[in-house]
């Protein structure tokens, strides 16, 4: 008997829905998870050092900083994937994530946090879920 | 290309419209950067079969060749927009559209370079 045949977007997002829920647990010690961190924290203490009266250089210097975490985090990101032989559609999913966060700071902010708080509580970033979801529409549509 | 990593900023400042040139001189130091790791990748990394987590001296080396290039980006591109406005800002419009897709490009082809090492070197899902 032939089962029903479901339209293509359809069974790609199921696909992606599948592998996003059951992606592996993220390595949160990797250096890229921990610039993700730094990267915020030094967001955070930009915000302090404004509410503090820092003179504008400071300021300047620790916005500098945080932006080149952020543009730096990019490439170490996809440079791990290399290394961990895992290279594919969900490293492209990342860089277009990064892509994202660089070019609107506010989003960047809020998606780093809701990243990571997600991460620290299930164990895998929100990410590494996207990233495992696209890998796996992709390897079983393509 | 000293002219073209000159423009490359000046067409992303341009784009930039909360004249942050900041970001404009910290694109140019992503792709360039990008380009060197993946030389890396080509020439040692990928022929040693180096695979695994990235070491510390590794990430230390990492991030001091980026912020060493993001420094000499800014000590070179540092307060020079108006410089480039005045060398390119009255490009025909179809020189400016062939431009920004050269920009494009590169930026395409300095990400993906990672993807051919990825291809030559076996390190695909």
């Amino acid at each position: 008997m032939g089962g029903v045949t479901l339209p293509y977007w359809e069974k790609v997002f199921l696909d992606f829905n599948d592998g996003f829920w059951n992606a592996d647990r993220s390595n949160m010690s990797s250096a890229s998870a921990f610039i993700g961190y730094a990267d915020l924290q030094l967001g955070k203490t930009a915000a302090l050092l404004k509410f503090a009266g820092a003179t504008a250089n400071t300021l300047k210097v620790a916005g500098r900083l945080g932006t080149g975490l952020g543009v730096a985090g990019i490439g170490l990101t996809i440079i791990e994937d290399y290394r961990n032989d895992d290279l594919g559609a969900g490293t492209i999913a990342k860089l277009a994530i990064s892509g994202l966060s660089m070019a609107f700071p506010v989003f960047g902010v809020i998606y780093g946090v809701a990243d990571i708080a997600w991460g620290l509580y299930t164990g895998t970033t929100i990410t590494d879920s996207i990233a495992a979801g696209v890998q796996n529409a992709y390897n079983k549509n393509k | 290309m000293k002219v073209f990593f000159e423009y490359f900023y000046y067409r992303i400042a341009k784009l930039n419209f909360k004249k942050n040139y900041e970001r404009a001189i910290i694109s140019v130091t992503l792709v360039q950067h990008f380009i060197l790791v993946n030389l890396y990748i080509f020439l040692v990394d990928g022929p040693l079969e180096i695979r695994g987590k990235l070491s510390t001296i590794e990430i230390i080396i990492y991030f001091a060749t980026f912020f060493g290039l993001d420094f000499y980006n800014y000590k070179i591109y540092k307060d020079r927009f108006d410089e480039f406005e005045e060398k390119w800002g009255h490009e025909s419009r179809y020189k400016k559209r062939i431009g920004i897709i050269k920009v494009f490009l590169f930026i395409i082809f300095s990400l993906s370079l990672i993807f051919i090492n990825g291809w030559i070197y076996d390190r695909y899902i």
